[in-house]
């Protein structure tokens, strides 16, 4: 089969590489018909995570027919359609209990090395390093699918690919980004970063009540989808000052919440975004925690910082005395997708969400490494791509 | 004075003159008294200081003398690119050279002797003294690993003695010594000690626990195989994750498990 392989730093190439098979009793294969190229995918991308290998099948947000099914799967058929939640997870143990997918403690088979790096292990997740599992991802024409009888969510209603695929990861991750803010009516929400993810955290905080969005970005084109389509107002901080002119927009407090949908590659400008690439540079901090540092400086006393754009490893100069200080709460963490897979599907159903807006490419499989050179360097207006494997 | 501690004091006078005439040091060793050199002089005076006093406050001394090795190696490594330029004196750069390695020497010797207890001691009674030291911290080596299982204290102590010796979750856990403790959740905590003959001495058992070949390792990998059997019914397998060493993660023409 065809499959996005990533060949080293900003190299993908589409390679002919062997059909999965099912390994585990609870396994489906799945044949993919629609995927799609995750911001995260960019810092695996440009080698910002470490444990890629040469060969590793890309992808992590997929969805397509069942073709094959393992002997414990009861709730699946061949034929059924199927939107895959990216992390991997048991559904038995008490992190899956206790609805947090993403930590599921069975579903990493290389846990000993995301102990080694971070303390404790998360779940695996498709196509996302050796470090959550090594599993082939989905930007391929088939997947193999663990604990089917967990995590796929059949489409049974006539949508399309495009209006059900993003169920997998960025619809659930911009939404669990709100809740986590704990948004109350009359609320200013800011959200760092008008990517995918981003413009569904906006999209979402206003579903859960917030009065106000802002959203800060530097590039035209994605300020004017977050303003257009979700109703925010913009923020560009290459033409004015964030941390002055979010003071200026909640009468001098700041927003109740803030949101980083940017994670470790963020960009920024003056001597700080200089210190943290050269810093990175040298390996001396592995992420770059420009928007995390202004979402906490920018905050409200009292407010809540939520994290969802992806950080990997270790940052510098965070500001744990205004965190402290200024009694600020900060929640974070990978989507535990399986948790809001049903009640966004019916939120897409009513017409209350329509996540298409953000798609601006769609492309065949075969020109994937075209897709994350237009993706990365956003060329042609790039927000989402698509990439078509059947 | 034991050698360790006259390695110690070397460096404390070494790394003062570096950083009090880093000039005089540059020109004795034969570079350039650029900017630049004497502000490198200065930072490796502080970090020769630094592991010189590390030699007499640390309890455990022996990270700090491997890290003088490397400082060693590093300091070889600059007088290496000094010497490629034109503008250096190379029969000083020479001299700073030998001196360097004779040094690299010493700081081996004494570090393997803190390594490994079975090599002859060539120097003084304190190293034999801060050798009996490490050997009772790491005395009786034994293995402590613990997981949690989400399933009640009788099922798991009912299942344990046959999952445990189940092929696919290996062939350590079997043997050892496991107790069952139900938490006030009712989740079941399963602890497992094992002592074990080490082999090759320390830096072997340094080395199987890099290449994760030691019993702890072992252990841990195999309790959450039992763990996965137990709440999953199978061990869980990626497509990497099912071969020996490296393998990207992509499917393989034949299933090997």
């Amino acid at each position: 089969m065809k499959a996005a392989c990533w060949m080293g730093k900003q190299t993908v190439e589409v390679l002919d590489v062997p059909e999965p098979k099912i390994l585990n009793q609870r396994d489906a294969i799945v044949r993919i018909t629609s995927t799609a190229i995750c911001g995260s995918d960019l810092h695996l991308y440009n080698g910002f995570v470490p444990t890629m290998e040469r060969g590793d099948i890309m992808g992590h947000e997929f969805m397509g027919e069942v073709v094959e099914i393992g002997s414990q799967v009861k709730n699946l058929k061949v034929g059924d359609r199927v939107v895959v939640p990216f992390p991997i997870a048991c559904g038995a143990c008490a992190a899956c209990k206790a609805e947090m997918y993403s930590l599921c403690e069975n579903s990493n088979p290389n846990a000993w090395m995301a102990e080694k790096m971070w303390g404790h292990s998360p779940a695996g997740i498709f196509g996302y390093s050796h470090l959550t599992g090594g599993f082939a991802g989905g930007q391929a024409e088939f997947a193999r699918v663990p604990f089917a009888d967990v995590g796929p969510l059949k489409i049974e209603n006539g949508l399309s690919d495009e209006q059900v695929l993003f169920l997998s990861d960025i619809l659930p991750t911009g939404y669990m980004g709100a809740e986590m803010a704990d948004i109350e009516p009359g609320d200013v929400v800011a959200v760092w970063g008008a990517g995918p993810v981003g413009q569904f955290a906006m999209l979402s905080a206003y579903l859960l009540g917030a009065e106000r969005v802002i959203a800060i970005d530097r590039i035209g084109y994605r300020l004017e989808m977050a303003r257009d389509k979700v109703g925010a107002e913009i923020i560009n901080y290459e033409q004015s000052s964030v941390l002055e002119t979010l003071k200026e927009m909640t009468g001098g407090r700041g927003p109740d919440a803030c949101i980083d949908a940017v994670g470790l590659e963020a960009h920024g400008h003056g001597p700080m975004f200089i210190y943290d690439r050269a810093k990175q540079a040298m390996m001396m901090e592995t992420d770059r925690p420009i928007a995390l540092r202004e979402a906490i400086i920018g905050c409200r006393n009292g407010g809540t910082v939520s994290i969802i754009g992806v950080y990997g490893g270790f940052i510098d100069k965070f500001p744990i005395g205004s965190l402290m200080n200024r009694s600020l709460t900060v929640r974070a963490g990978q989507c535990h997708v399986h948790r809001y897979m049903k009640p966004l599907l019916e939120r897409i159903e009513k017409g209350e969400i329509d996540p298409t807006f953000v798609i601006t490419h769609t492309m065949p499989l075969l020109d994937a490494a075209q897709g994350y050179e237009t993706f990365v360097n956003k060329e042609d207006n790039c927000e989402k791509i698509i990439l078509k494997a059947a | 004075m034991s050698l360790a501690q006259g390695l110690g004091w070397f460096s404390v006078g070494l790394g003062a003159a570096q950083v009090l005439a880093p000039r005089t040091m540059a020109r004795l060793i034969g570079i350039e008294e650029s900017g630049g050199n004497v502000a490198l002089m200065r930072a490796l005076g502080m970090r020769e200081l630094a592991s010189g006093v590390g030699i007499f406050s640390q309890k455990n001394d022996r990270a700090f003398l491997w890290g003088r090795v490397i400082g060693d190696m590093m300091d070889l490594a600059l007088l290496g690119v000094a010497a490629a330029s034109a503008r250096t004196d190379k029969r000083r750069l020479a001299g700073a050279a030998l001196a360097v390695a004779g040094a690299t020497a010493l700081d081996m010797i004494v570090a393997r002797q803190r390594s490994n207890p079975e090599v002859t001691d060539v120097a003084t009674s304190t190293v034999d003294e801060w050798d009996e030291r490490a050997d009772e911290a790491d005395a009786a080596p034994r293995v402590h690993e613990i997981i949690t299982i989400n399933r009640p204290h009788d099922e798991v102590a009912r299942l344990w003695p046959e999952i445990a010796r189940r092929p696919d979750v290996g062939d350590h856990l079997g043997s050892a010594e496991v107790s069952f403790h139900a938490t006030p959740r009712g989740e079941t905590e399963v602890r497992v000690e094992v002592e074990y003959e080490p082999r090759g001495g320390k830096l072997g058992a340094m080395a199987a626990k890099v290449a994760r070949k030691d019993p702890g390792s072992h252990i841990h990998r195999e309790l959450r195989h039992a763990k996965q059997i137990i709440e999953v019914g199978e061990v869980v397998h990626s497509d990497a994750s099912i071969h020996r060493g490296k393998h990207p993660a992509q499917p393989d023409r034949e299933v090997r498990i």
